[in-house]
């Protein structure tokens, strides 16, 4: 994510990202995402593992851990 | 505003195309949707299409332009694949057959594969000859996507930042056609913030000091002397206005995003935001 449209999300307060990602996934029983770029994930098992890797890095994003900095437009990570 | 177009904003830089207008907090936004003919001796370059709604008059800018002598349409750079800045492309390669299309081209094949074979990559430091002045592709410090990037033209030092520098202005006010420093009663740090708060929402999240510092860098480098952003006021006074623009970043970073939730309850129902 970091490598395509989210290059500023290191060092970002997804804190609260992640609890509006979470109260949608408390809220709804969800067993397919149709996202309008990435895979079609289907099942309650393939939801789950990616809600969870997504919540992972955006966790491992947040500025208590990382630090906000200027990102180059080429710059990989 | 399209009456009071096209506009030299620099030598041999014309400002063309039209308003925005959006509905927000039961006001009327106005915001530029602007394009620019930049004419070198030997051909000129359009940057940015307009929006796709706009094709008619930004045609029809250029038409009044080339009959007063200004080169031929050899050139299209657009910042990045965004429908108010690449809008107009199919009818602009369609109208002008001789124009190739610059920059990063991602993607357009796929959209336009008939004209693919007239698109052209650029990565920094490339540069479009015009004859007697050039434009290059420079670093992209405030982006929307990934694929952004900006352009300078070399000759009168003018930057073209696509979404950078975008914010509103006060139609009620007669902003319409004006560059920055004429639209005195224009609040530049307020509508800059609400123009972050609204379209360009990582930059609430990212720290805008690090940001701001690179602008500086970037504006010292070339030697900027005017900007023309797609969305904001030209700017012909860099030192005293871009300060100005600055604070509103900044300023928007610190307060907390308004949401989408809380939006609709302020706007009511179909309200758009100014989406860059």
């Amino acid at each position: 994510m970091l490598n395509t449209r989210y290059w500023w999300l290191e060092g970002a307060p997804t804190d609260q990202i992640r609890r509006g990602i979470g109260e949608v996934f408390d809220k709804f029983d969800v067993e397919t995402i149709a996202p309008g770029y990435g895979c079609i994930l289907r099942g309650r098992k393939v939801v789950a593992r990616h809600y969870r890797m997504l919540d992972d890095f955006l966790k491992a994003c947040d500025r208590s851990v990382a630090v906000s900095r200027y990102v180059f437009r080429d710059e990989e990570r | 505003m399209a009456g009071k177009m096209p506009r030299e904003i620099a030598p041999g830089v014309f400002w063309i195309g039209d308003c925005l207008a959006q509905r927000h907090k039961c006001k009327t936004y106005h915001g530029y949707n602007a394009a620019y003919l930049i004419a070198g001796e030997t051909a000129s370059c359009l940057v940015e299409t307009g929006h796709p709604k706009d094709f008619p008059v930004i045609e029809r800018h250029m038409g009044e332009l080339f009959a007063r002598g200004v080169p031929p349409l050899k050139y299209l750079f657009v910042t990045h694949q965004e429908t108010r800045h690449c809008g107009g492309l199919g009818r602009v390669l369609k109208t002008f057959p001789d124009a190739l299309l610059c920059g990063d081209v991602s993607d357009y094949h796929l959209a336009f594969p008939q004209y693919e074979h007239r698109m052209r990559w650029m990565h920094e430091g490339d540069e479009i000859d015009l004859g007697g002045r050039s434009l290059m592709a420079v670093e992209p410090v405030i982006r929307d996507l990934r694929t952004t990037w900006w352009a300078f033209e070399t000759r009168e030092r003018v930057l073209f930042p696509g979404d950078g520098f975008a914010y509103s202005h006060y139609h009620e006010d007669g902003h319409c056609g004006l560059v920055a420093e004429e639209a005195t009663s224009l609040d530049l740090p307020d509508v800059s913030s609400t123009f972050a708060d609204l379209a360009l929402f990582w930059t609430k999240v990212a720290d805008m000091n690090a940001y701001c510092d690179r602008l500086d860098l970037l504006i010292e480098r070339y030697g900027v002397k005017t900007i023309a952003p797609t969305h904001g006021l030209p700017i012909t006074d860099v030192k005293a206005t871009v300060p100005k623009v600055q604070a509103g970043l900044k300023a928007a970073a610190l307060t907390p995003e308004s949401g989408t939730n809380e939006k609709l309850q302020l706007t009511g129902a179909g309200a758009a935001s100014p989406a860059v």
